[in-house]
């Protein structure tokens, strides 16, 4: 059998008068889209099931925290492993919660129900994401703070290093897991970001320093407002483009 | 209406389903096979959580996956294992999943009330979930899938685990919906749909066998099925010659229902079933 396939146009045509037969909410920007989310889901419901996962995150993620400020304590070049540490470390409890929860979304039994939903665990999870994003830049700002306080190290260069890479990470982040269709190929993409930079600022310290370095301060600043602006506005389309189909 | 187009789905080198060609319009679609001749695969596919290897599903002539949410809004899915959390009662369970659905939240209260009432766990609203029998889960599963008032409404096993003023419930509730949308019932229990399918699928060897209403199947039975009392000695040699459908056991007698082989003269024709039909097809 020879399947014909539809234009754009007749894809277009045909979405509209199903969304019309069956009286569907049709949403025509972002705006309202991200307001009906959040107005139907709210933040209660976009964490249930989850507070085990943030729990063991929380642990993890301090448990890494204390043992990365004790390690700079005692090193040579603080200004510079600090850095680069922080570059590295920042997104690494938005990793820990990202995996865990998509993990126990994927074994859970309610996971086809939730995948056949309006809004599916991937938006759960991307949303849940997005909020803890907002959150982590209180806590990883003032893990920055803390450091420089600690190690007596200029704390504009170190907030700006650990925002940029939570910025950036959250962005891949958000990205991959509403436009990538295997679960597998996120969680790989997302360790490789991670343990990358991990074992990267490790073995090279100074290649990462020097990235780092080329950057001056005010640059940082720039660059974290203008990814704290493109990420709330792309976060939004990303969530658009992959729950809406065309002419939606 | 929903159409699948020539649809292959593989996974590696096993062939789950091969060159499958359905429509489904309004009323009930009993999907009936042996287990693991395909029809989850398929249930998944038209619910958009695997995609096939090869060929598409439309909806009105659009793919189901450029569809995408819009395809999600129209559907209604209780699968065969019902995922909940044993800490919420049905109704924080419903209101969550309404959430998920994207129903506008003043609605939400009375859409679970009717739900709940529809499916008979009104006085257990407020209770927790792991108190709940595998009876009560599956009704609670059966009014998360029709929270949105789905124009398709798939339907994985709804009837497992059901006691039988349940099932004729659910079979009540489902002849009550299929006037205005698609059902999709995928089951082994040949009387969970004999009643209300419009249309019967039989899959077979992870091919669509045959597509019928229930009447042309039973038709096609007509003067093959068989009815004959025995003394329960003779049964192991009877059974040797002739293709035995049921057997109950009266004292030292058993009434059979038979098909294939030589008619003995005491033997009387009996009103095929669709249950003949299955048990034929699939021996």
């Amino acid at each position: 059998m020879s399947v014909i396939y539809p234009s754009d146009k007749q894809i277009q045509a045909s979405v509209q008068n199903i969304c019309e037969k069956a009286s569907l909410t049709r949403r025509p920007n972002l705006i309202s889209f991200l307001r009906d989310m959040s107005r139907n889901l709210g933040l209660r419901q976009i964490f249930t099931g989850t507070w085990d996962v943030i729990l063991i995150s929380c642990m993890l993620f301090g448990l890494a925290a204390v043992i990365g400020a004790l390690d700079l304590r005692h090193s040579v070049h603080q200004l510079q492993k600090a850095s680069v540490f922080l570059f590295a470390f920042s997104p690494v409890f938005l990793f820990l919660l990202f995996s865990l929860s998509l993990w126990k979304e994927v074994e859970g039994t309610s996971y086809p129900i939730k995948m056949t939903c309006l809004y599916t665990a991937r938006h759960l999870i991307a949303f849940r994401v997005f909020c803890i994003t907002c959150c982590s830049f209180a806590v990883v700002g003032l893990y920055a703070l803390f450091l420089s306080a600690f190690l007596g190290l200029p704390g504009l260069p170190l907030l700006c290093v650990s925002l940029s890479s939570l910025f950036l990470y959250s962005l891949l982040q958000i990205q991959t897991v509403l436009s990538v269709r295997s679960n597998l190929t996120v969680c790989g993409v997302l360790a490789v970001w991670v343990f990358g930079n991990c074992v990267g600022s490790q073995l090279w310290p100074e290649i990462y320093w020097e990235l780092l370095q080329a950057v001056p301060a005010a640059a940082w600043v720039l660059v974290d407002l203008l990814l704290a602006l493109m990420f709330c506005n792309r976060y939004g389309i990303y969530v658009r483009r992959v729950c809406y189909a065309e002419g939606l | 209406m929903l159409k699948v187009c020539d649809v292959t789905k593989r996974y590696g080198k096993f062939t789950v389903l091969e060159h499958i060609d359905l429509e489904f319009t309004t009323g009930v679609y009993g999907l009936l096979a042996p287990n693991g001749a395909g029809k989850t695969t398929l249930m998944k596919l038209l619910t958009t959580l695997a995609f096939p290897t090869e060929g598409e599903i439309r909806y009105d002539g659009v793919e189901i996956r450029t569809m995408n949410a819009a395809y999600r809004e129209l559907l209604g899915y209780l699968p065969q294992q019902m995922g909940y959390y044993p800490n919420q009662s049905p109704i924080q369970f419903l209101s969550y999943l309404a959430a998920l659905k994207g129903m506008d939240r003043k609605l939400v209260p009375d859409r679970v009330e009717g739900l709940l009432e529809l499916v008979g766990l009104l006085d257990v609203k407020r209770k927790k979930m792991r108190t709940f029998s595998g009876g009560m889960i599956q009704r609670v599963g059966i009014a998360q899938a029709l929270l949105n008032d789905p124009k398709i409404l798939i339907l994985d096993e709804p009837t497992a685990g059901l006691d039988p003023s349940e099932r004729v419930r659910f079979r009540n509730i489902i002849a009550g919906l299929s006037k205005d949308r698609i059902v999709i019932l995928s089951t082994h229990i040949v009387s969970d749909v004999e009643s209300v399918a419009n249309r019967i699928v039989f899959l077979k060897d992870h091919q669509v066998a045959l597509e019928a209403a229930p009447e042309e199947i039973c038709l096609t039975m007509r003067g093959k099925v068989f009815e004959i009392s025995l003394p329960d000695t003779e049964l192991p040699r009877f059974e040797q010659s002739h293709r035995v459908l049921s057997i109950r056991q009266e004292h030292n007698w058993v009434h059979l229902r038979f098909t294939d082989g030589d008619i003995p003269a005491e033997a009387v024709p009996a009103e095929p079933t669709l249950e003949d039909a299955f048990l034929v097809f699939f021996r």
